[in-house]
Order: C-alpha cells, then sequence, then structure tokens
C-alpha cells in the first residue's frame, strides 16, 4: 500500500487538443488527469442523512433511523454531528447510536467505533451558565456531540452494503432541550491510498516514467480508468427524510389506511396530491429512459395488512414490494428511473402509499442515486 | 468545462480484457481513448461537485404553520425578523412558528474557474385567506445561527394555493468556514493507531425561517417540500 497527499483544489480541465491523433503523450495531461479523477472519485463525496427536530423520551428513548451506505472503500470516515439550539442549565440528553446493516449484523454504541458522544453512557449536560433564551437569540445553537465513524472498521463487521444508523434518543425528566438536527455526511479524502478499490499514485505518471497499461490495481492507464469509473459512481443522495422516530404513537409520523394509492398523513398536499420534493439530477447517460437511483422506506405495517408504496419521478412510478412487517423495517430497495437532462437537471418526486387493512406507518425514506 | 460531450460515455469496464478494453495491455493507447476519457473528466468535474445538501417535508397537514405576526412585517423577512426560538414543536403541537436549521455542509469548489457554487432553496408555500407568508434562507458561516449579516434570500406570498418558490444564494470565499481535523484512522484494539488522516473542509450552515400574520391556530400557512441544492455558479 502506499499513500500521497491529495490536493484539496479543484480539478483543472483537460483539453481535446492535448489527447489528438499525432500529439505526444505528456505527463503533464495524465498528471492532471489523474489528479481530477481523484478528487473526483473520492474529494467530493455527496452521500449524506440528517435528522430534523428529534426530541427525547423521558421514559423510554425514541429511536430515529436513517440509511446510508457508504459511496466507496475510497471514502473512509462518515461525519456525525448532533446539534441543538436551545437548553437550560442542567439539561441532559443522551444519544445511542447503534449502525446495522440489510442482514443483521450490528455494531452498537459499546464499540470503539461509535464516537463518544453517541454512546448511552455517555450523556450530554448543558453548562451551568445556561439560563435559557430569550426571544430570537440563538445563544445556544450548540454542538453538543461530534465525532467520525472509521468505515473500514465498521464494514469489517457490517458485511451488507445497506446500513442503517439508528440514534435512540432519551433525556432526564425536566429537560427542555431537543436535538435540532443530527447530521451524517462522507467526509473527503485528503490522501490517495493505492491499497483503495480507486486512486491513482502521481508518481507513476511523472515525466521519465514509463507509460504502462497497469491494471485496474496498479498504476497505469487501466488504474487511471478505474479511478474516472470512481468519479462516475459516487452515488448522490438525493431525497432523504426521517420524519419522526420509530413510534407508531408519534404524531408526525405519516401514515395512510388507504386501499388505494393515496398521499399519507403530513404530507398531503390536499386534493389528493401527494407532497413533492425538487433536486438537481447528476447527468450520467443522458438517456430519454433517465438516469438510475434507488429508493427505500422505513416502515410499519398494523392490522395484518400488505402494504404497497408507490413513488412517482418524472419518468414513470415505481411500486415497491409487498411491505409486511408488523415491526419497524426498511424495506427493499425499488430501482427507479429519474429525468435526465430535464430543464435545470431538476426532477420532481413523491410518494403515496396503500394497505390491504390496518396502517401503513412511514418513518423516512431514501432516494439515492444508483448507477453503474 | 468545455472538451466534454455532457455525459458520460458507457465502455467496457478496465479490467475486463479483450478486443473491446481500451486499455488492456498490448493494445495500442488510441487518440479516441484519450477523447473519450477526457470528455468523461471533464464532465464529472463539472458534476460532482454539485449535490443536494437538505430535504425536509416542512409544515403541511396538522404541522402547517401560524407563525405569529411579527410587528412591521409583511413582505420579505430579514433573518433577524424570524422568531427562531422556539424550534418547530415535533410532537405535532403547532407551535406558531417555523424555524429550521437545514444541516452544516461541506461546500467544494466548482472546477469550472474554480468559482463556488450557489444554492438554491426550493419549496412549496400558500398563506391563509387575508394574510402573508413569508420566508427567508439563510446561509452562515461555519456552524452559527443566523444574524442579519448572513447572506439572505427571502420572499412572501398572499396566495391560497400552493406556489412554487425558488430562492438563490451565491457563495464567495467568505461564504465558508475553514474546518480542520486529524482524524484517527482505524480502532486498534492493540497497539499504535495509525497516524491520523488530516482533513480540511469549508463549512456553512443553512437556516429557513417564515412567518405568518394570521398569529392564529385558525388561520394557518403551509410551507412544503423544502430541499436545498448546489448548482452551477452564475
Amino acid at each position: 500500500m502506499s499513500t500521497e497527499p491529495q490536493s484539496p483544489f479543484p480539478t483543472l480541465g483537460v483539453s481535446y487538443a492535448e489527447v489528438e491523433t499525432s500529439q505526444t503523450i505528456r505527463a503533464a495531461t495524465l498528471a492532471r488527469m489523474a489528479q481530477a479523477c481523484n478528487v473526483l472519485a473520492s474529494g467530493r463525496p455527496a452521500r449524506r442523512a440528517h435528522i430534523s427536530d428529534a426530541y427525547p423520551n423521558t421514559t423510554t428513548a425514541r429511536t430515529y433511523v436513517v440509511s446510508y451506505t457508504r459511496t466507496s472503500d475510497a471514502i473512509a470516515f462518515l461525519y456525525v454531528a448532533a446539534r441543538i439550539r436551545y437548553g437550560y442549565r442542567g439539561d441532559q440528553l443522551t444519544i445511542d447510536l447503534t449502525i446495522k446493516d440489510a442482514t443483521g449484523n450490528t455494531v452498537s454504541s459499546s464499540s470503539t467505533a461509535i464516537p463518544a458522544g453517541f454512546k448511552v453512557g455517555n450523556p450530554w449536560t448543558a453548562p451551568p451558565t445556561w439560563s435559557g433564551a430569550v426571544g430570537n437569540v440563538l445563544e445556544y445553537a450548540s454542538t453538543i456531540a461530534e465525532g467520525y465513524l472509521d468505515l473500514d472498521a465498521l464494514a469489517g463487521t457490517l458485511s451488507d452494503p445497506s446500513w442503517s444508523l439508528e440514534f435512540a434518543i432519551a433525556a432526564p425528566t425536566g429537560t427542555t432541550s431537543t436535538i435540532d438536527v443530527i447530521e451524517v455526511f462522507e467526509m473527503p479524502r485528503a490522501i490517495v491510498d493505492s491499497a483503495d478499490t480507486y486512486g491513482m499514485l502521481s508518481g507513476a505518471v511523472m515525466p521519465g516514467r514509463p507509460l504502462t497499461s497497469g491494471s485496474t490495481s496498479e498504476d497505469g492507464i487501466a488504474r487511471l480508468r478505474q479511478t474516472l469509473t470512481g468519479a462516475r459512481l459516487a452515488q448522490r443522495t438525493y431525497v432523504q427524510e426521517c420524519f419522526g422516530p420509530d413510534d407508531t404513537t408519534a404524531a408526525l409520523v405519516p401514515r395512510t389506511t388507504s386501499a388505494t394509492y393515496a398521499p399519507l398523513s403530513e404530507l398531503d398536499e390536499g386534493g389528493g396530491v401527494a407532497l413533492s420534493w425538487v433536486f438537481r439530477v447528476r447527468t450520467i447517460t443522458g438517456s430519454t429512459g433517465g438516469e438510475t437511483a434507488r429508493a427505500r422506506f422505513r416502515y410499519l405495517v398494523s392490522g395484518g395488512g400488505t402494504a404497497y408504496i408507490r413513488t412517482t419521478t418524472g419518468i414513470s412510478t415505481y411500486d415497491t414490494a409487498a411491505l409486511t412487517s408488523a415491526t419497524w423495517a426498511w424495506s427493499d430497495w425499488v430501482a427507479v428511473q429519474l429525468k435526465a437532462n430535464a430543464s435545470g437537471h431538476l426532477e420532481t418526486v413523491r410518494f403515496k402509499g396503500k394497505t390491504s387493512a390496518g396502517t401503513l406507518y412511514v418513518s423516512g425514506w431514501i432516494l439515492e442515486e444508483n448507477v453503474s | 468545462m468545455t472538451d466534454t460531450l455532457g455525459r458520460c460515455i458507457a465502455l467496457v469496464a478496465p479490467g475486463t480484457g479483450g478486443g473491446s478494453d481500451l486499455t488492456t495491455d498490448l493494445r495500442a493507447l488510441a487518440s479516441a481513448t484519450g477523447h473519450l476519457m477526457v470528455s468523461d473528466t471533464n464532465h464529472l468535474a463539472n458534476e460532482n461537485p454539485l449535490r443536494t445538501l437538505f430535504t425536509h417535508r416542512g409544515a403541511i397537514g396538522t404541522k402547517s404553520l401560524y407563525a405569529p405576526t411579527l410587528t412591521g412585517v409583511t413582505t420579505t423577512p430579514s433573518p433577524e425578523d424570524i422568531a427562531w426560538l422556539p424550534a418547530i414543536d415535533p410532537t405535532g403541537a403547532r407551535t406558531g412558528y417555523f424555524n429550521l436549521r437545514m444541516g452544516s455542509h461541506a461546500i467544494h469548489r466548482a472546477s469550472t474557474g474554480r468559482r463556488w457554487p450557489s444554492l438554491r432553496c426550493k419549496l412549496r408555500m400558500k398563506a391563509p385567506s387575508g394574510y402573508t407568508v413569508g420566508v427567508v434562507f439563510c446561509a452562515v458561516r461555519g456552524i452559527g445561527a443566523p444574524t442579519n449579516a448572513s447572506p439572505s434570500a427571502g420572499t412572501f406570498t398572499t396566495a391560497t394555493t400552493f406556489q412554487d418558490v425558488t430562492l438563490s444564494l451565491d457563495l464567495d470565499d467568505e461564504s465558508t468556514l475553514v474546518r480542520t481535523a486529524d482524524i484517527a484512522s482505524g480502532y486498534a484494539s492493540s497497539g499504535a493507531l495509525a497516524a491520523p488522516e488530516p482533513s480540511s473542509i469549508n463549512v456553512l450552515t443553512l437556516w429557513l425561517g417564515a412567518y405568518c400574520t394570521s398569529g392564529s391556530a385558525a388561520n394557518v400557512a403551509s410551507i412544503g417540500g423544502i430541499t436545498v441544492y448546489l448548482v452551477e455558479p452564475t
């Protein structure tokens, strides 16, 4: 394994003129392309998740869950932070992070891989100087827990790539603080590591070095193309929400009892119109068939019902497989296509649900890019 | 950035081997291969700094807002016009306030001219009949709270049907704060930890606040489908 620092600076364009027939292949061209591919593969990650307005329960912890899939092994760390905007001296909050994969492998907060602020035995306590906030002043817009998850360390246990980050939040009676936001995002890399799937050491293309094809794991033109592939596979998180805790009694967890596709409560604009989200789609194929993405939903169906969730994009509608879990679970991934090259590269998505019996609850969802 | 077809070209994966692998061993390196690699690199250099930063359902349904009447504010609010406390009541009760911390984010310069990308906030909103609803979108340098010194963009409406709203903020060198960290790599149960990996990111924090002149739970406004994403520099 060899490593070298990675430039944090933006990539520089490479000109067609540099690779025209009869042109000499210059080290500078290849080095710039390698630098660009490195930054684009591991310096511009776009996978993220957040939880807004999480509030503790004084009796049993409320658990808020988000989905995460690592971009590639060239992304090494996931930043995780919890922030508040209000508090009173002596307030306490406990955040307990457990991470599971789709096959049930689990890393609990007792693991050394979980940062200290996200362990159940390590509560946050508001400083004695805090006296509550007055008026519009956000005097206490503070970070109460912050750290990094080592993705290689976690991947040693979590072998399935679809992870579930579960934040159990609790507080003693009398605490007035609520968590403003818990946020999670992939950190851009500062080094290139030849042991990763993607990453081209610039030394391999310096003047005087022979130009080789190499292989996908050995520096050369094939490794450069492999790193360019990593740039293409730097997948985005397009829409992600945790609507509330995994708790059917929580007022704001969207739900429906409809036997036909209908907007869920709290996601209903009225007149049968479901709430929509607009976002920018990365153009990969530019195909009229759309760009490839996928969605999954955190759900529970009560009353023995069989439920479905239908996602509508600018291309078509996409239904989940039958949803039957009577405990909180993630649906299987459902493949969706998003409009490519639309005006402003913008796409609009919405979803509806139905159930044959009982109630379908949805506490969160994620729509993420899944190009190949 | 020029010199790109504006999309990625589907090619046989490197390392596949055989006649279709453009960079396999013993194959002449063709100018066409270089063109395809340049095109993909330039295209992804345009695309990869851009991404979705935040999405939120907002306040519709039982969570529709009746933010309090703010004295003198009936048009586009400034950040300090907004009541940032208390936060949205996550139990579903209408607190009369709508204010959202939309996360802190690492922002990267766009490849084109190394300029900063622009922020877009999309949402849909409507006012109760006879009243006004207004919103303001703020970008705070580093991790902090909004003030009137924060770059902001806002609007207002009296429309009683959902209106599409787009709020734009251009970024510059003063928009973000550099945060550095040495991230410990590896959690070996014994022996020395691997050397920490240095990190340096440019961070800003996003906020969205709203008011409604009704001041009454009987006349509520709605804001929904909130998304924030980055677009090419303007």
